[in-house]
């Protein structure tokens, strides 16, 4: 059993915003505390509780910060989801329930996160394979249009939201394992040195494929986070910024080559561009929602007496706007305050960690999250053009709830392992609890440094490394690190 | 006020002392509404506030275990004993690493002024990324070896209390730079095995 007071008093304080809603509502709605509308929203707030008391029983040793986040957020969603669609708040609640315990089994099960290393092409394979099915097998259980969905219209899950997760694992691991070889200067062209092509086409390969998928399933909000996660992965690892240069330039390149072949692409603009040519037709959706949005104010309408529901789709496209109409201008910055210390979280966590795939891995978790926020908000507020991608926790959508749980339950788990570490490197007589906390102890796989006789630190540069391990031998020797935020620091000293 | 105006109404009873009972109430339940909405909004910063409070406190805290602290400041230790060490006669002994700065037990000698940091240009190289660019400077001056924080994110512990401005170290002294801890004193006679 783990003291986890830090993450008590921040979870119940988390829960105060739903507790407040739900009393908001039942004063509006004219309703008692007990209506069977607002029993997903308080077992919601139980489950989350139950979960803070699972992790501390099976000694969770990680990051006491990231669930109260994520229970502020899921239950501002879930007041939403009563308050707009009450009837759906149980399938709210169930997806809810299935996450937190996904989240819960990720952060205190026997694996260990480097274990995923080993999958990185098993990864890549299933999830593509997994998107292919849709353009199969797909389902539209909403009538958008678009056949998104696998399995039965009760219960449907989108494969696009676990693609994401698989290819950010399957990056982490490729890009940990190459970064070396993509840093090393192969050809020149012109001020421009390009990577090992060998290298560099595989990834490629995979993520071209997935943006071709995407795009032909008419996912474009999947294909723009895609990009950006693979940019931002690129660049921590490598850390040469002519990359995110060539790739912005890409995207514009591929942005353009999509306007001018497809027809729903230049309709998405178009009504981005000037919504007001045809509010009542095309731009129904945004347009209503930026009348929703002016009607705000500072602080709201007032939860339930707004008019958001004039929005098309507004539980699942625009929970922002929602919120922002009925809790005003105050509201809508304190939540993105909220998405904004969730990133900031999961970016620290990503510099604590010690092995360089569970630092990229959970950089890439975190602007998995990030960039959703953006894009999706961006697209309420007509930043960008809207995409169909969910706001994290506060959508309401089943697979997207469930696959941030995951992705919760794996920074958790990051962290749990980097504190085991540190406790064992102290010597603190709290210790390990099972075998795999044991072998976390161990140092990381890598090779060994040893100083050569007669030499002092850092003055004489004539250290002396193990023997490469198997499988670096091919490596035609490459001993340039790269500088990026995974470089252990210089060329020089124990490097 | 159209909003009380129109719960009124929808209740309008006929005549004028129940007209004004019902405004009351609708007058409270209105009030009622407002602090609930003001509530909501001010929760949700109060959970902004305390999460970056507890991060902000995480950041500060030094780890929980470091082996021999003492009590007093850098400077008390110094004019306890007489331990001013001569110029070239001071070493760094590594107690604790960071997993990527290696195992412990390595000596590093002092020459004259070393600075510890994660950049190359330093004299003693640390990849531990709690580390700053140049961490800290250990210099001999007056007679005496000092340790100063050059300005690191972190900040540098000596026996426990952070360094604020130079401070002279003394034999034995404990110097923590972000997960390293090493302890200073002068170089024996079993320096011998390093050259």
């Amino acid at each position: 059993m783990s003291w986890r007071g830090t993450e008590l008093g921040l979870l119940v304080l988390a829960l105060l915003p739903a507790l407040c809603g739900a009393l908001l509502l039942a004063q509006v709605l004219e309703r008692p505390l007990t209506d069977p509308r607002f029993r997903p929203l308080f077992a919601l707030a139980g489950l989350l509780l139950l979960c803070h008391v699972a992790l501390a029983a099976l000694r969770f040793r990680g990051d006491q910060v990231l669930l109260p986040l994520v229970a502020a957020l899921t239950g501002t969603g879930m007041v939403l989801v009563t308050r707009l669609v009450p009837a759906l708040a149980p399938r709210q609640l169930l997806w809810a329930t299935i996450g937190s315990s996904v989240m819960v089994a990720a952060a205190v099960g026997p694996w260990e996160v480097r274990l995923l290393e080993r999958y990185k092409y098993s990864s890549a394979a299933a999830g593509i394979l997994l998107v292919a099915l849709t353009l199969v097998f797909g389902l539209d259980p909403n009538g958008s249009g678009d056949r998104l969905w696998l399995g039965t219209p009760a219960l449907a899950f989108q494969p696009s939201e676990v693609l994401k997760v698989l290819l950010v694992v399957f990056l982490a691991g490729y890009l940990v394992d190459k970064r070396e070889l993509l840093t090393a200067a192969q050809l020149r062209l012109g001020p421009v040195r390009l990577p090992p092509l060998p290298y560099l086409a595989p990834l490629l390969a995979m993520w071209g494929l997935s943006l071709a998928l995407l795009i032909w399933q008419k996912d474009l909000g999947a294909a723009i986070l895609f990009f950006g996660i693979f940019l931002v992965m690129l660049y921590v690892a490598v850390g040469q910024a002519w990359y995110v240069a060539a790739g912005g330039a890409l995207f514009l390149l591929g942005s353009a080559a999509c306007y001018a072949l497809f027809g729903h692409v230049r309709l998405r603009v178009a009504i981005w561009l000037n919504p007001w040519l045809e509010p009542q037709g095309r731009s129904y959706q945004i347009a209503q929602a930026l009348y929703s949005l002016g009607s705000g104010g500072i602080l709201g309408a007032g939860l339930g007496r707004g008019y958001p529901l004039y929005v098309p789709a507004v539980h699942t496209d625009f929970p922002f706007v929602a919120f922002a109409e009925e809790a005003g201008l105050a509201g809508a910055l304190a939540l993105l305050l909220l998405y904004a210390l969730l990133v900031t979280r999961g970016l620290q966590l990503a510099l604590l960690a010690q092995l360089p795939f569970n630092r990229l891995l959970a950089t890439g978790l975190t602007a998995v999250l990030g960039l959703q926020t953006m894009v999706i908000i961006g697209g309420n507020l007509r930043v960008i053009p809207l995409t169909g991608v969910t706001l994290p926790f506060i959508s309401y959508g089943g697979s997207s709830l469930l696959v941030n749980f995951a992705i919760l339950g794996v920074l958790l788990r990051l962290s749990h392992e980097e504190a085991v570490r540190r406790l064992r490197a102290t010597g603190s007589a709290e210790g390990a609890a099972d075998s795999v906390d044991r072998r976390l102890a161990e140092p990381p796989v890598g090779r060994a440094l040893q100083p050569a006789p007669g030499t002092r630190l850092g003055h004489d540069r004539q250290w002396r490394m193990a023997p490469l391990p198997e499988r670096e031998r091919g490596t035609m020797g490459y001993r340039r690190w790269p500088q990026g935020p995974l470089s252990p620091c210089g060329r020089g000293g124990w490097g | 006020m159209h909003r009380l105006c129109r719960s009124a109404v929808r209740h309008l009873p006929a005549d004028a002392a129940k007209l004004r009972a019902v405004m009351t109430t609708a007058g409270a339940t209105d009030l009622l509404i407002f602090l609930l909405r003001l509530a909501l909004v001010v929760s949700l910063y109060l959970v902004v506030a305390a999460v970056l409070l507890a991060l902000r406190r995480q950041l500060q805290q030094p780890p929980a275990s470091l082996p021999a602290q003492r009590a007093g400041g850098p400077g008390a230790s110094a004019m306890a004993k007489e331990a001013m060490l001569a110029e070239g006669s001071a070493r760094l002994t590594l107690i604790e690493a960071a997993p990527v700065d290696g195992p412990p037990g390595r000596v590093v000698r002092l020459n004259g002024s070393a600075t510890i940091g994660r950049r190359p240009a330093c004299d003693v190289v640390l990849r531990d990324d709690s580390v700053s660019g140049q961490h800290a400077r250990l210099s001999y001056r007056q007679h005496a070896w000092q340790i100063e924080d050059l300005g690191s994110t972190n900040g540098t512990y000596v026996n426990g209390h952070r360094l604020r401005r130079p401070a002279t170290l003394a034999a034995g002294d404990v110097i923590r730079i972000g997960m390293a801890v090493w302890r200073f004193d002068a170089a024996g006679a079993d320096d011998a095995d390093d050259e």
